[in-house]
């Protein structure tokens, strides 16, 4: 009799419990959504674009290393890395190891964006709308097309015109992965040539379906023309970096450090936004943090100071080039020493391609070509003379291009490439040392052994 | 339906009994020694589950009915007796104090069983014998005292989480820490902080409330938890108050603590000399092309002109201070046959050796258990905590204090207006402490409560429902002379993040003797827990001023962010014990588990084992030996399953992202949707004995443990869009030996017992994805490979130098015949296993009337520390950072014989992480040292005091070891669970000396 009480009550309690727990092991996430449902309609797919541009915004890219490592991995004479990060020293010192954290994640985040950009273009079907298809096309093309000329130029070997550029830089992969099935296994790096060539093609292809969006589309010029200048093309990079100036689009600001405060400033032609929620970073990370050494108005230290201009670099400035005078200052943050006003606040967006660049590019192109595609050389230069407060020359020669460029492009990420390209040696090495070439990341050829190692590196 | 078919089956067993009348027994239980009466004595009617408890008197009376053959009666300390019922009324005993723990019962889960039938594996922890030792948090007390279980403090931050391996390392990425479940529940110890290194949650809980802790090692004892339990189960059963008079216990001890070690770094003359030979050599000083002296190098390079002053600062001591500690601890416990009751609580105030670092806990709890009639027992107990923890930075933060050691000691730490110096040449973190704060606040609840019904006099049903509530705040202010907090005008930050876990456990025990010599127990049951975690946090910058320091007064909300996750586990569990003729064992037991954690095609796994037994003594032709009083031997085998991977990681995910305002998505993982738990199949061998009247006892043990399908977290080529992918793939293995002796030594007026233990463990690695080794590289030697131990160290062999010139050598290879100057020449090599070959604890307790000693050692052997902040510290003058003294024996062309290269600053010369910075890491720790008296009993009477007991308690009195570091027993967190042995600024431990009385009323 009690022990039925007893029997019935456990049972009830039982009961109670297993119809409360029922099917609760299907638990979905709460922050993030499944990659099949990500990309479902016009505006998942315009998302996904959005996106890889945050990726290409990291420090990894060109929040920090794409902009800054050009600059120190060709220090010598030039800029001095005081700072503490070891991986930075070894670019520094030009003797890098493959094991070297920045060498790696530049990688990694270069592909994380290129996978980005192929779910895109594989998505595209979803988008009905024929001229948000074709710019949201063209936009993944060119993050896709920037990627794999950031990868090879740091990757691979100098790009030798007329040679066969054969050499071994970086695997080229079109394919999505968004799920597991779609793992690919045993990339083989493909040639300096052929990445050259597909990120030439997704420029020219981007191009093609840019036309609705101005902006984008002048910002593919820009980089297909320092791809071209980069091949030694320079009919070709001539037609591009004319366009952009043609264009009418973008016009020089008269305050020389507008360009770096002031968000999409006239001449901005491609820049990474950045804003006070979504930055390279301020402490650890972000081109301010490493090239800023001043105290702000409330007293406090911006910047590590870790890359000073050396003295020798900027006593080729002529005193009064206000590129000098008012873009280098006397550090008085956590370090002293000549610093540059071009990455001075954390949250500012960053200038890849201004239109000095392009009048630089098309100068440089004319001289050599001895032609005067939209303008004579000397007149560009000059343009840029006047504003820098310079007296105009009376003649230009290419070293005077050169020279010019140097002085404007200065911190911006160009002088490793620069150097190369015109075959000047960098410090003590030749333009085309190994010792100038990234290695394979180590954790890429421990899990694919077919990848082979860059000359120099184990 | 699997589930109805089970219950349905446990219905059935629960056959259905007439009660018979009932009668009544009573009598007293006193020690055997002193005569004196035992209060809280379990008494029991075997062939039904009636029990009583003795009072303050000793006295019992405990109601039975005709199915009792026998009165079992048992209390912890004891040897346990029996006696046969023949009609008796009274029944009066006395208990003799057992020298070995046989008799113990010992939990086990969802259930407890006399430790002399057991057949698996189960190490168990009193916590009465570490009365006096100022535990910061309970699992620490496992160290050196339980085989098989490996701990290491990490690092002597208070706050931070322990490392704990059971019988080794069984999984590469997915969680090493062992279960823990605290009187039936399981509660997270995950971290919820946003360090990156992870908080203790563990801290929360007071050492004080603790009875005792139970480390189930092996798959006979721990397959019950299943999925959860191939990392071990610790057990942790809180205090409950016992039938008898009140008792209320007083505490209070107060003390101090020192870093165990301070390093030994250059003063500001050797720093000089030896920045002057490095930047020398380098060529930087030349009167052409170069800098004219030191003082102008060092002003262009650093911006100050403290070359030329006079400074001689010990940024050493900066970062280090002399901790304090004090504790003061009140229970209250007692009541009567129908009710129990226990009430405590305690506040504990701890100032760490690091500058900044504090901790405080105040905690409080009330248990009650209540017979309500013959048939239920109900009950259960809260536990309210609250912490107050003033972190200590990540080790690899420039704010960690450890790193003022890089601070060159010629720079000043204040500057003439005696404002902290900002101008050095790593920051200058004292700043955070004076121009900022740093607290996490920790409230903790756990909840339990339980019904047991004795259906029928051998079958009982237990429901339990636990609740653990936690709720983290972590609250920072960088104030605007700090670094992170300056260059942006003041930054705040808050951070809220609540985890709530609810299980219940619902099982049905039937157990039974048949004939007298067949002992039946079968247990079958459900359990389900669901957790929960949620966070909002905010940050800003722009602060008015530093008078203003939360996010609300920031100019600029910077960031704010809030999610939640979840995860279930559904399991069915079952056991059966048989134990035939007092002498043979066999156990079995069986639970599938579902969880969310697991791809939709494989949520449920199986986890069964099985255990023998089989105590040789009881046999005839020992029965009666006069030496060999004990012997039993147990063999088991099972397997087990972990599933600490975090939540959702089979499924590919893309997450939301800011393109500076404009909104977008990005790939955020890729998951492989057969993910499942990690399977490990273990086996156990082992035997207990005991030797005259158990004046020896102990136990040797064997084990093997196979991992396979590991959680691996794999590294795939990043050209895919991602750098890893978790899957099912790999093997492991551990295999090991423990010993476990303990002795009488000396009986009588003079005491003097000896406790040692000491383990072995050989892990490996046996399977990974296509061979590949997993090796992040960087500044970190750890590797994961194929036939070596998991984290082995890999890298390039240090080869001394040349004393031609200077240069730093390596080994071109691994047959270290040939060195190259080269860096990248030399071909990188196995460089030491990070695992010890083995460890363990000697303990000795002297005892004289009421004086005691109690000498807790501990020991580590045979593994290696890697110094990854060594490329800093000890790189003969590479850059600014202060050295080791030891670089002072550096080359030069008189001092050729050394292994410290020529210095040369910013030339690298032998400073790349190598083997350089490898050491052996064993150590002989005197881990607690006790001293007490306890007062003579007339003199505490005479003051209304039942017990007074004063006592002094060292902690890591001494410590021996070739380490040249901080401290050997480290492990930096923050570079990732393959870095084991690492060491990054890691605070040592603190050396703690303490005074404190114990007053029972």
């Amino acid at each position: 009799m009690k022990t039925k009480h007893i029997l019935s009550y456990s049972f009830l309690a039982l009961a109670l419990t297993l119809s409360s727990c029922g099917k609760k092991l299907d638990l979905a996430p709460h922050s993030e959504i499944p990659t099949d449902e990500a990309l479902e309609t016009a505006n998942d797919v315009n998302n996904a674009v959005v996106g890889a541009y945050t990726i290409i915004a990291r420090g990894s890219l060109y929040g920090t290393n794409l902009v800054m490592v050009p600059e120190i991995y060709a220090s010598p004479g030039y800029v001095q890395w005081t700072g503490s990060f070891g991986t930075f020293r070894q670019i520094a010192s030009q003797n890098i190891i493959s094991t070297n954290a920045d060498v790696a994640r530049t990688w990694t985040d270069a592909y994380r964006a290129i996978n980005a950009c192929n779910t895109v273009i594989e998505a595209l079907g979803v988008v009905s709308d024929p001229t948000q298809k074709s710019i949201i096309n063209g936009k993944a093309l060119f993050v896709r097309g920037i990627m794999y000329f950031e990868l090879v130029r740091l990757y691979g070997l100098p790009y030798e015109a007329g040679g066969a550029n054969s050499t071994p830089s970086v695997p080229i992969f079109l394919k999505s992965v968004k799920n597991f099935p779609d793992l690919q296994y045993g990339a083989t790096r493909s040639s300096v040539a052929d990445v050259y060539k597909q990120a030439e093609n997704d420029l020219t292809a981007a191009i093609g379906m840019l036309g609705d969006s101005p902006a984008d589309l002048y910002a593919a010029k820009g980089m297909l023309a320092r791809l071209y200048l980069q091949q030694q093309d320079y009919g070709k990079a001539l037609t591009q970096a004319n366009d952009v100036i043609s264009s009418g689009d973008y016009t020089l600001t008269d305050n020389l450090e507008a360009p770096f405060r002031v968000k999409n400033s006239s001449e901005g032609v491609f820049e990474i936004r950045q804003n006070e929620q979504s930055n390279a970073g301020t402490s650890n990370d972000g081109l301010t943090t490493f090239f800023a050494s001043y105290v702000n108005n409330t007293g406090g230290l911006v910047g590590r100071g870790d890359l000073n201009i050396q003295d020798a670099f900027y006593e080729t400035y002529d005193p009064a080039d206000k590129r000098r005078t008012e873009m280098i200052y006397d550090g008085n943050g956590a370090k002293s020493g000549w610093f540059t006003k071009k990455w001075y606040g954390y949250f500012d967006n960053i200038p890849i391609v201004r239109l000095t660049e392009l009048y630089l590019t098309r100068a440089e192109c004319n001289v050599r070509l001895n032609s005067s595609v939209g303008a004579a050389p000397l007149d560009d230069i000059n343009l840029l003379r006047k504003r820098a407060g310079l007296d105009d020359l009376a003649a230009v020669t290419l070293e005077d291009v050169l020279q010019e460029r140097t002085f404007e492009l200065a911190f911006e990420g160009y002088r490793l490439h620069d150097l190369k390209r015109t075959k000047r040696n960098i410090g003590t090495l030749p333009y085309n040392s190994p010792k100038l070439v990234y290695p394979v990341p180590y954790g890429e050829r421990s899990v694919n052994p077919e990848l082979g190692q860059n000359e120099g590196y184990n | 339906m699997k589930r109805k078919l089970l219950f349905f089956t446990m219905a059935l067993l629960a056959s259905i009994q007439v009660f018979a009348q009932n009668r009544s027994i009573s009598g007293k239980v006193t020690d055997a020694v002193s005569n004196k009466p035992i209060a809280g004595v379990t008494i029991k009617g075997v062939g039904t589950n009636y029990a009583a408890q003795t009072d303050g008197n000793g006295e019992y009376q405990i109601e039975i009915n005709q199915a009792a053959t026998a009165l079992h009666f048992s209390y912890l300390g004891y040897a346990s007796q029996l006696v046969k019922l023949t009609g008796q009324s009274n029944i009066n005993i006395s208990l003799t104090p057992s020298a070995a723990d046989l008799e113990e019962v010992v939990v086990v889960g969802y259930g407890t069983q006399v430790k002399k039938d057991m057949t698996g594996s189960v190490a168990s922890v009193k916590m009465s014998d570490l009365e006096s030792v100022p535990l910061q948090t309970v699992e620490s007390a496992l160290q050196g005292r339980a085989s098989g279980v490996f701990i290491n403090s990490s690092s002597g931050k208070l706050g931070q989480a322990l490392q704990i391996r059971v019988r080794g390392t069984s999984s590469i990425s997915a969680g090493n820490q062992p279960l823990f479940v605290i009187d039936g529940v399981p509660i997270i110890t995950t971290d919820m902080g946003t360090y990156d290194e992870p908080d203790n949650p563990l801290a929360a809980i007071s050492p004080d409330d603790i009875e005792s802790m139970e480390v189930l090692k092996d798959a006979a004892s721990a397959a019950i938890y299943g999925a959860r339990a191939s990392n071990g189960v610790v057990l942790i059963t809180t205090k409950k108050g016992k039938a008898g008079r009140t008792n209320i216990d007083l505490g209070y001890f107060a003390g101090y603590s020192d870093p165990t070690k301070k390093g030994d770094f250059l003063n500001a003359d050797q720093y000089r000399q030896l920045l002057t030979e490095a930047v020398t050599n380098a060529g930087y000083i030349d009167p052409v092309d170069g800098y004219a002296n030191m003082s102008e190098f060092w002003e262009d390079w650093t911006g100050t002109t403290d070359w030329d002053e006079n400074f001689n600062s010990n940024w050493v001591n900066e970062g280090l201070q002399r901790g304090n500690i004090q504790q003061i601890s009140a229970t209250v416990s007692g009541g009567d046959s129908k009710t129990r009751f226990i009430a405590s609580g305690s506040y504990n105030d701890n100032k760490g050796i690091v500058v900044g670092n504090r901790f405080f806990r105040t905690s409080g709890r009330i248990g009650l258990d209540h017979s309500a009639n013959n048939w239920l027992e109900i009950g259960g107990s809260i536990n309210i905590n609250k912490i107050d923890n003033y972190r200590v930075n990540s080790d690899n933060a420039f704010a960690n204090p450890l790193q003022l050691n890089a601070l060159p000691p010629i720079q000043p730490i204040r500057d003439a207006d005696g404002q902290l110096n900002r101008y050095t040449v790593y920051y200058n973190n004292l700043i955070n402490l004076e121009n900022g704060n740093n607290l996490s606040n920790t409230y903790r609840t756990f909840g339990t409560a339980y019904a047991s019904a004795r259906i029928t006099p051998d079958l009982v049903f237990r429901s339990e429902y636990g609740m653990d509530f936690q709720n983290l705040e972590e609250e920072l202010f960088l104030g605007t002379r700090t670094q992170d907090g300056g260059d942006v005008g003041g930054y705040a930050y808050s951070y809220q993040a609540r985890s709530i876990n609810f299980n219940t456990n619902n099982t049905l025990t039937y157990s039974k003797t048949f004939n007298d010599i067949h002992n039946f127990s079968l247990m079958g049951g459900m359990s389900y827990q669901q957790g929960q975690f949620r966070y909002t946090s905010a940050e800003g910058n722009g602060m008015p001023s530093d008078k203003f320091k939360k996010v609300v007064s920031a100019a600029i909300k910077s960031n704010a962010s809030a999610s939640a996750s979840d995860f279930s586990f559904l399991s069915y569990l079952a056991r059966a014990n048989y134990k035939l003729m007092d002498r043979y064992m066999i156990d079995a037991s069986v639970r599938m588990d579902g969880s969310s954690r697991f791809g939709a095609n494989e949520q449920y796994g199986v986890f069964p084992a099985v255990g023998l037994g089989w105590t040789i003594s009881e046999e005839d032709f020992l029965k009666d030996n006069g030496t060999l009083n004990f012997l039993k031997l147990r063999a088991s085998y099972g397997k087990t399953g972990n599933a600490e991977i975090g939540n959702y990681r089979w499924r590919s995910l893309y997450g939301g992202a800011n393109y500076a305002g404009i909104p977008g998505t990005i790939p955020f993982q890729i998951g492989d949707e057969d993910l499942t738990w990690e399977t490990t199949a273990a086996s156990n061998f082992g035997f207990d004995f005991g030797l005259f009247q158990d004046r020896i006892s102990g136990t040797l043990e064997y084990y093997h443990k196979k991992t396979t399908d590991l959680l691996l977290n794999v590294p795939i080529e990043s050209v895919n869009g991602y750098s890893s992918v978790f899957r099912n793939i790999g093997d492991m293995e551990n295999k090991g030996y423990e010993i476990t002796l303990n002795s009488k030594n000396l009986v009588g007026d003079f005491q003097w017992s000896t406790s040692f233990n000491i383990s072995f463990n050989k892990n490996k690695v046996l399977k990974l994805n296509d061979g590949q080794p997993i090796y992040p590289g960087g500044r970190y030697l750890g590797r994961v490979e194929e036939g070596q131990p998991f984290g082995v160290f890999y890298g390039v062999a240090y080869a001394g130098v040349d004393p031609a010139n200077g240069d730093a050598l390596y080994y071109k290879d691994a047959s270290r015949t040939e060195t190259t100057n080269d860096f990248s020449e030399a071909e990188n090599q196995h460089l030491g296993n990070p695992h010890a070959k083995f460890y363990g604890g000697l303990g000795n307790k002297f005892a004289y009337k009421g004086l005691e000693l109690d000498i807790q050692t501990q020991f580590v052997s045979g593994n290696k520390v890697y110094n990854a902040a060594g490329g800093f510290q000890a790189t003969n003058g590479d850059f600014f950072d202060n050295q080791y003294s030891s670089q002072m024996n550096y080359w030069t062309p008189t001092n050729t014989d050394t292994d410290i290269p020529q210095p040369r600053f910013y030339e690298e010369n032998g400073t790349n992480p190598s083997s350089r910075y490898i050491q052996d890491g064993s150590y002989f720790r005197m881990k607690n040292v006790v001293l007490s008296y306890n007062l003579p009993k007339d003199f505490s009477t005479r003051y209304g005091m039942q017990r007074t007991r004063l006592y002094v308690s060292a902690t890591n009195l001494l410590t021996f070891t070739k380490y040249d570091g901080y401290d050997p027993e480290i492990n930096t967190t923050f570079a990732g669970n393959y870095q084991l042995g690492t060491d990054f600024y890691t605070p040592p431990q603190p050396k703690t000396i303490t005074f404190g009385i114990n007053v029972g009323f």
